[in-house]
């Protein structure tokens, strides 16, 4: 491995123009090209950094490119694809959220990755926002007990009327607010509390046409805790996407958001309070958030330690897997096991 | 131009508080009449803060109509616009992708083009080239501003912060001239990463211009390090407007004041007061540890 580490990023929305700040400005790393097939944006990108190859093709980017490492950062539908391209081509890649737009598509991702190995993680950056660690600490050393009972919502005001972009195409998509904002909710539920004995669901459509708007969730997991996930995209008063995760178990409770950690011991009968002025220490580029610089710290490493990340595409899976069953219990209005969930 | 030592915010007026959304939306339904807004407004500018900076969003238009309106604040306040309104575009990209969020953008232009906006070849051929395209976005977020009193014109910090990463030098020599030539006012950034950007301005040799970024007794959105930062302020010749100085309201205002005019220069303080005794504790504090200081590079 160089040691300088060429990117090449796929799919030039917000997301990809915002890994494309992150990795230009990380030491040893350069971004070398960029494909997306609205010319304006790429030329907006080499406008701004002659040295960037851009292309309306991204079969181009890899076959002319020497690329280290692709980021994926495409409508949903083309996750999938164009991460089976980067296996054949034993190039690295991050994908962002979500994985894909079903369990289908993305275990035969798995299936090609175990016959040819490479590096690869999902974008559930939430992993490195400061108070989720920090909770994912406190749960994993059961310091308030065994974990009872949880209470989980992800909202955001963002539709309250028919969307019109590719978020709105349950093609594109994979779903409505489940497949999109909810992820990353569902990815912490899932990195806390591990495997799901059963889930049962209900989803509402109200302004979209073809996808989902709110979505309701009972979730009862192996090892006995059990408790409700909320989420929508059409809740008014949600200027920025918020996820509030409440856990109570046998010795207290604990409550973490973006904003902060609260944990309550039956103990000595208060509260801690971890904001995250407490916990952010600064970090080496902010575009959007600290978490963002992080995630990209850590695939980066990764590929240059030429180590497995700590968000592989088996995560990925497992989130789509809860999606796709909240869909099917909705769908079927009954409750579906785990066993079905995993296998 | 002569910089306003004391510049009110506005993010508690419009629902962002990075402390805690809760409070954000109990102050949500505070702040919906825009006359709660103005009598704010008017304590902070009777008791002598000078400058309010404030975003395009929505809930703010009522809000400069007012102050024009008002004989004492068209007068007695600057406004300082930090353009542009980044969360908005980010909900039109989120929704419609860049290229609706792009024709979306201008579509109020549209009606307004006989302002000063001319298009040269329509909206299509803005949308071919970044560089024609960033005028006319500046201009349609300057609407709101025609009649006020305007003293500096900040980039937001999205922008910056993303100019930065991809070390666009053109970029920021393009706005610092197109602010001073065609508003006749100052060109400042927003900036979330305060050292990377000095450093940038003294490689490409631009003369400093305002920088509005982070500094408080937390360290919180001080990067890469509050030591780092702090090292950069005293080394290097900057006009600082100080934002986010009670670590978005995790400090206590005695503890954040003391710090902030510890520092060797601060040409400016942003605060964000919500209440009339509010606004009286918070100016009375920062005038007593000015004075303390005896700060020379106070304006």
């Amino acid at each position: 491995m160089n040691e300088q580490i060429s990117v090449g990023v796929i799919g030039m929305g917000k997301m990809g123009i915002l890994h494309s700040g992150i990795l230009n400005s990380m030491e040893n790393v350069q971004l070398v090209a960029v494909a997306d097939n609205q010319t304006f944006i790429t030329k907006a990108i080499t406008t701004l950094v002659p040295s960037v190859a851009a292309y309306a093709d991204y079969h181009e980017m890899i076959a002319n490119e020497n690329l280290d490492v692709i980021y994926i950062a495409t409508p949903t539908g083309l996750h999938t694809k164009i991460a089976s391209e980067c296996i054949i081509n034993d190039i690295p890649f991050f994908v962002e959220k979500p994985l894909g737009t079903s369990v289908k598509e993305c275990k035969l991702l798995v299936e090609e990755l175990k016959s040819r190995p490479v590096i690869n993680m999902v974008g559930y950056c939430k992993r490195f926002s400061s108070t989720f660690k920090k909770a994912k600490e406190v749960i994993d050393s059961r310091r308030l007990g065994n974990l009872i009972y949880f209470n989980s919502s992800a909202y955001v005001s963002q539709l309250f009327s028919r969307g019109s972009g590719w978020r709105s195409n349950k093609k594109e998509s994979g779903g409505g607010v489940l497949n999109t904002v909810s992820v990353h909710a569902i990815d912490l539920l899932l990195w806390y509390f591990q495997e799901v004995e059963f889930i049962q669901g209900n989803i509402k459509q109200h302004y979209s046409e073809s996808v989902d708007d709110f979505a309701h969730s009972y979730i009862k997991f192996k090892g006995g805790l059990e408790g409700y996930f909320d989420t929508s995209w059409s809740i008014r008063n949600y200027r920025l996407p918020e996820i509030k995760i409440e856990l109570h178990c046998e010795n207290g409770m604990l409550v973490v958001t973006d904003d902060y950690l609260k944990i309550f011991s039956d103990e000595n009968e208060k509260w801690t309070t971890f904001y995250k002025q407490d916990l952010d220490m600064g970090v080496f580029f902010d575009l959007g958030g600290p978490e963002y610089s992080f995630e990209d710290e850590h695939m980066i490493a990764s590929v240059r330690c030429n180590k497995k990340t700590e968000i592989d595409v088996f995560e990925g899976v497992r989130v789509q897997q809860f999606v796709e069953g909240l869909y099917l219990s909705a769908n079927n209005k009954c409750s579906i096991e785990g066993a079905e969930l995993w296998n | 131009m002569e910089l306003d030592a004391i510049l009110l915010g506005h993010n508690q007026f419009i629902g962002v508080d990075h402390f805690s959304q809760d409070r954000a939306r109990s102050r949500t339904q505070i702040f919906s009449e825009t006359q709660k807004i103005i009598e704010i407004v008017k304590e902070f500018n009777q008791l002598g803060g000078g400058g309010m900076m404030m975003s395009t969003h929505p809930r703010i238009k009522p809000v400069v109509e007012s102050i024009n309106n008002d004989p004492q604040l068209s007068k007695n306040l600057n406004l300082y616009p930090l353009i542009p309104y980044a969360q908005g575009y980010i909900r039109r990209a989120n929704e419609k992708g860049i290229l609706g969020m792009i024709s979306d953008s201008l579509a109020p232009a549209d009606a307004k083009t006989k302002l000063k906006i001319s298009f040269s070849a329509g909206i299509n051929f803005l949308k071919k080239d970044i560089m024609n395209l960033l005028p006319t976005i500046i201009d349609i977020e300057m609407l709101q501003f025609k009649d006020s009193k305007v003293n500096a014109v900040i980039l937001h910090n999205v922008l910056t912060d993303l100019a930065l990463a991809f070390q666009s030098r053109n970029l920021f020599e393009f706005y610092i001239d197109y602010i001073k030539d065609t508003y006749h006012v100052e060109p400042g950034f927003g900036t979330m990463n305060f050292c990377r950007l000095v450093n940038s301005f003294d490689k490409w040799e631009i003369k400093k211009p305002l920088i509005l970024a982070s500094f408080n007794k937390a360290g919180f959105q001080m990067n890469p390090s509050q030591v780092e930062c702090e090292h950069c302020l005293k080394e290097h010749d900057v006009k600082l407007i100080a934002m986010s100085t009670l670590a978005s309201g995790y400090l206590k205002p005695q503890e954040a004041y003391e710090y902030l005019f510890s520092l060797p220069k601060v040409s400016s303080v942003v605060v964000g007061v919500s209440s009339k005794e509010h606004v009286q504790e918070t100016i009375g504090l920062i005038k007593s540890n000015m004075g303390k200081k005896n700060h020379e590079y106070f304006i």
